[in-house]
């Protein structure tokens, strides 16, 4: 079945891998390439796979009465695929990371990287892909926590090193609270609708009453859960020092897949689980975590001294920028939410995902040991690789908002959603936080290009990754002044 | 009535329950009112008499321990799925059989990447 | 004789979930943080059986075995990263390992 392809090809493929490494019969740096691979498949597989008007289901109930009960356990549709490309090519580029800094000399209590390093994203990889098409809170909870649990190994990779180790705990309590939280939520919802099933819920609840108390409750419980897996304020205490902790090549996954898959299953489940009745629940919540997320996000980013501690924060802001756009629900007799949030919420992604992956491919060349994370290290980047510095300065600016880059374009879909819904409060404070992400974004550009260097020793990129990052930097421009891009995508 | 006769007989078990609660308390409080006290170094530790208590309460046990329980965790849970299917099996048709194959598949494949790595020999 | 519903089961699973979340606020060794992470867990258990019990919500219980599945995989991976912690700093307390900045 093709709409199931690109996770069994990640599973069956990250299996054998692992046997084989185990079996000594394959060096860490092919099973590299052999992932990369199976992902370069399953993206061709996933992209011409087609796509009807009306969502597809699949594992549907046989014993279930006409019209009562769910549709299915998964869903094949437009969104689905558009994630899925998503999730395969974030996964491509950390694996792609990953070779890079393997290739670095590693660091007196660093650890080469080994095989499992490049088997485990594989694994991430189908929990998101799964993810993007769940449509029953069966599916969504398996999938999510086959996503988190591989993340708690992925950070605390570096098991040697104290702040790896001390990263990857507070990660795990912070998650296994979060999961917690999603857990009781799905029981409250789904034990009081009688069924866990996406489509079911929604036929129970989509009256125009406001939903029951117990299940409200249930909802905010779950929104919790998804709250700290998009890093947004209050849930956000894990993120800088998971962050820092990480290896580079995880902190952009994290960064970006994990992040992103916080928002699909956001989305699905406000969107196909809940109807417009929901809104009177979640949309103050939001509101509130949205307008949180954006002033702590950017206004703290400003005092960091450390550059994967100040893209911790400002991703935090991102996620208040996103959830933004997420806030288009609320209209009678529509979906739950409207089509054009969920348009300005995969375009944010996609801008997201080409800058932050872009700075993070930098920071992985750039600052191979924790000592050299500093945002003074970059000071100069510009006399010793001008490329790197260039793509840093198209990310960050593209991070910033500033046209013609990729950045531009998402953060004004996300205003536009915040003006056509009357969020004229969380638009304002959305301002003021843009404009203070100026501050910090643009004060490493400067220091890339104006400051004097700490050492002048050129750093040497290899001709692919050369070719890569050119392409990205290309992508940045491209897709900010052709924005057309992004509505093919979506589509 | 018969729920009170029902109720009484809850009584005698009440009843022992406080005898044997007394039992343990009033040796317990008439040593220590009577008992003398001193406190100190010898005193504090977890056995009074007998060998000298020393080290930490974390004993290190070998890291294979840890390997071996965790993997243990594992593998006992997956049976949870293997019963349901087992009790049901009669009435399954191919498709469960083929899913829970593929189950059992991947988890004989995890025993043997724990094996090839070196998990289960205790040296 | 009192009779058992459905809320009384759901108001214990509560409590033990708000007991599991002092905990996991309150107590300052990690072990035992874990240890009340898996009580929340097992309260959203206790409630989803309730209402597979009473409600006859068969879906219920399969989710209940999926919830002990991932929380014993987190059993796995987080008892790992916990020695593997203790190993190297010697404690399980949680203010003796901050070393990241705040």
């Amino acid at each position: 079945m093709p709409y199931l392809a690109p996770e069994i090809i990640l599973t069956a493929l990250a299996i054998v891998l692992l046997l084989l490494e185990a079996y000594g019969a394959i060096s860490a740096r092919s099973v590299g390439i052999w992932s990369l691979v199976g992902i370069a498949v399953a993206i061709v597989v996933t992209l011409f796979t087609e796509v009807g008007a009306e969502p597809m289901y699949f594992w549907t109930d046989p014993n279930a009465a006409e019209g009562t009960a769910g549709k299915g356990l998964y869903m094949w549709d437009a969104t689905a695929r558009f994630y899925k490309l998503f999730f395969l090519g974030t996964t491509g580029l950390v694996i792609w990371m990953s070779m890079e800094s393997a290739a670095q000399p590693v660091g007196p209590k660093t650890q080469p990287i080994r095989a499992e390093f490049y088997i485990l994203p594989l694994f991430v990889a189908a929990g998101m892909c799964l993810l993007a098409s769940a449509a029953d809170f069966m599916v969504l909870f398996v999938s999510l926590e086959l996503v988190t649990i591989t993340f708690y190994i992925l950070v605390a990779y570096q098991r040697e090193s104290a702040t790896a180790l001390e990263a990857g705990v507070k990660y795990l309590i912070l998650g296994g609270l979060a999961t917690a939280f999603l857990v009781m939520g799905i029981a409250y919802v789904a034990g009081f609708a009688g069924t866990t099933s996406f489509a079911g819920i929604i036929a129970k609840y989509n009256t125009p009453d406001h939903l029951p108390v117990a299940v409200a409750l249930g909802l905010l419980m779950i929104l919790v859960g998804f709250g700290f897996k998009i890093a947004s304020v209050p849930f956000h205490l894990w993120a800088p020092d998971v962050y820092q902790g990480a290896p580079t090549p995880i902190t952009a996954f994290l960064s970006v897949g994990s992040k992103a898959a916080g928002f699909i299953v956001l989305v699905r489940v406000l969107n196909e689980a809940f109807g417009p009745t929901a809104y009177a629940t979640w949309g103050p919540a939001l509101t509130a975590i949205a307008g949180c997320s954006l002033v702590l996000g950017n206004f703290a980013a400003m005092h960091q001294r450390n550059i994967k501690r100040m893209l911790a924060y400002s991703g935090v802001g991102h996620s208040g920028f996103i959830l933004m756009a997420v806030l288009s629900g609320g209209v009678p007799d529509g979906p739950g939410i409207a089509q054009a949030g969920m348009t300005a919420v995969a375009v944010y992604l996609a801008t997201y995902f080409l800058a932050s992956l872009t700075a993070f491919l930098v920071i992985t060349i750039v600052s191979p040991t924790p000592e050299e994370e500093s945002i003074r290290s970059y000071n100069g980047l510009w006399q010793r690789s001008p490329l790197l510095a260039a793509a840093l300065a198209a990310s960050l600016i593209s991070l910033a908002g500033i046209p013609p880059f990729a950045g531009f374009v998402g953060k004004l879909g996300a205003f536009v959603v915040a003006l056509q819904f009357h969020h004229y409060g969380l638009f304002f404070i959305a301002a003021i936080s843009a404009v203070a992400g100026l501050y910090y974004y643009l004060g490493v550009v400067k220091a890339m290009f104006w400051s004097e260097p700490l050492e002048v020793t050129p750093i040497q990129v290899s001709v692919p990754t050369q070719v890569l990052l050119t392409i990205l930097i290309f992508l940045l421009i491209a897709t900010g002044l052709c924005m057309e891009v992004f509505a093919w995508l979506v589509r | 009535m018969e729920t009170d006769a029902y109720i009484a007989n809850y009584g005698t078990i009440a009843l022992f329950i406080g005898v044997a609660v007394l039992f343990a308390v009033i040796p317990l409080m008439i040593a220590a009112i009577i008992a003398p006290r001193k406190p100190g170094r010898v005193k504090g530790d977890t056995y009074e008499c007998g060998l000298e208590s020393k080290g930490d309460a974390w004993v290190q046990f070998h890291a294979q321990y840890y390997h071996y329980a965790l993997a243990f965790v594992i593998f006992d849970v997956e049976a949870l799925f293997l019963f349901p299917w087992a009790v049901a099996f009669t009435n399954l048709g191919p498709g469960p059989f083929l899913a829970i194959c593929a189950f059992v598949l991947i988890l004989a494949e995890s025993l043997v990447y724990l094996w090839l790595k070196g998990v289960l020999d205790i040296k | 004789m009192m009779e058992i519903t459905l809320n009384h089961y759901l108001a214990v699973s509560a409590v033990l979930f708000m007991i599991g979340l002092a905990g996991v606020i309150l107590r300052r060794d990690i072990l035992i943080i874990y240890m009340s992470l898996e009580m929340m867990l097992n309260a959203a258990n206790l409630s989803l059986v309730a209402f597979s019990r009473f409600n006859n919500f068969v879906d219920a219980q399969i989710l209940v075995f999926f919830v002990i599945t991932v929380a014993a995989a987190e059993v796995a991976v987080g008892l790992a990263l916990i020695v593997a912690l203790y190993r190297l700093k010697r404690t399980s307390r949680v203010q003796d390992i901050t070393t990241l900045k705040l």
